[in-house]
């Protein structure tokens, strides 16, 4: 019961399974991996993005296509 | 996230080839006054003023300023269909306007990416969500930023001597670079920096492991925390639209390899993994509880050759090799 009520009145705090705020250096290599982008994650790197406007209209110029633009909040190749 | 649906799909890659692809980010297109923003404006809009709200989305012109296309979509189809309607207009349009040059009046007169360090550390990171342990299966999404140091800042990071025990404290603004800038919760969508007196903990130690001729091996560790009411946006270019707090704590292990000779990092690995609490106004947090707090951890590696983007806040690295508009 006490657990309950506790449940009840307490504001929610870390939750079961988040981190300690130490990273042995031993687990490094397997958070490294844990944290680094899957493939699919980062699958329009496959495409030969100039990476601003100006970049992309200098070699759209005499290249006999037209530019494709791509815009976001925040840079797309960055944080968005 | 957008880019993922749209541009992981084979037949938006495939059609692409028969473009020149761009990227930019588009706030600063819509409202700067720079040669490079109007003339995208003129194109777009017809008019070079600056335009509210947002014109995200994928656009296809020439570099005469025809605007041959635009969507605002993450549906694979629907992107397809406007290229090839765009396409279409391009194959219809005078060779002139097809053989123009590229416009003298749209090259920028300022832009971050002047500040590219080039023969410094370039870094890019990657945020995600965790949980208490790496063996479970990584959260999505994943979020990418930069982080820049200068040639001239590198030796922060390195003991004074080549011998294997050497260490010392990394310069404590290069760490409170990371904490402002680099170790905050854009995991799910765009969100303010840490202002400098938020940072309540910046530290790292840099220790040599090893030394294979002109080659140390580093090992890194250490912790930053910050917090704030909310009510100090870091001099962002915005604020959130109430005065949430937030904190986020972190703690550091990593590895990096120092070419003594030709003084540059071959390669640097870095994991910051912690807590986080509260939300800003557009990072996706807003169905949490305020005061509850959540595992998040970063990746920091040498970004790929050639990958210029800049540092979401670089403007506010306060670094006199960063070069501000006039």
């Amino acid at each position: 019961m006490l657990a309950i009520l506790l449940s009840l009145v307490t504001p929610c705090a870390l939750p079961q399974g988040a981190p300690e705020l130490h990273v042995a250096q031993a687990d490094m290599p397997a958070w490294r991996e844990h944290l680094a982008p899957r493939a699919a994650e980062v699958a329009w790197r496959a495409i030969p993005w100039r990476q601003t406007l100006s970049a992309g209209l200098r070699d759209t110029a005499g290249s006999g296509r037209p530019m494709l633009l791509w815009l976001m909040n925040g840079h797309p190749l960055g944080c968005t | 996230m957008g880019r993922r649906s749209v541009w992981s799909d084979e037949r938006v890659v495939a059609a692409s080839e028969r473009f020149v692809p761009a990227a930019d980010e588009v706030w600063r297109l819509q409202r700067a006054d720079d040669p490079e923003c109007r003339w995208f404006r003129q194109a777009v809009r017809g008019a070079p003023a600056p335009v509210e709200g947002s014109m995200q989305g994928t656009y296809v012109l020439t570099t005469s300023g025809v605007l041959l296309g635009r969507i605002n979509s993450h549906d694979p189809e629907r992107v397809l269909n406007m290229l090839e309607r765009a396409l279409g207009k391009w194959d219809a349009l005078p060779s002139e306007d097809r053989a123009a040059p590229a416009p003298h009046g749209a090259a920028p007169a300022h832009r971050w990416e002047d500040s590219y360090p080039r023969d410094g550390l370039v870094l890019e990171r990657w945020a995600r969500d965790v949980d208490s342990s790496p063996s479970e299966e990584p959260r999505t999404p994943v979020n990418q930023d930069a982080v820049w140091f200068a040639q001239g800042e590198l030796s922060g990071f390195l003991p004074a001597v080549a011998a294997i025990g050497a260490s010392r404290e990394v310069d404590r603004e290069l760490v409170v670079r990371l904490a402002r800038f680099a170790f905050v919760d854009n995991v799910r969508g765009q969100t303010l920096p840490f202002s400098s007196k938020a940072i309540t903990t910046a530290r790292m130690r840099s220790e040599i492991t090893a030394v294979d001729g002109d080659v140390w091996t580093l090992r890194l560790s250490g912790r930053t925390a910050a917090a704030t009411d909310g009510s100090d946006p870091g001099e962002a270019y915005w604020r959130s639209e109430r005065d949430w707090p937030r904190r986020l704590a972190v703690g550091l292990a990593g590895e990096a390899r120092w070419d003594a000779r030709t003084r540059r990092f071959r390669s640097l690995d870095l994991v910051a993994i912690g807590r986080r609490s509260g939300r800003t106004t557009f990072n996706g947090r807003s169905r949490e509880e305020p005061e509850s707090e959540h595992g998040i951890g970063f990746l920091l590696q040498i970004a790929p050759p050639g990958h210029r983007v800049a540092p979401t806040y670089v403007n506010l690295y306060e670094a006199p090799w960063v070069k501000m508009p006039d």
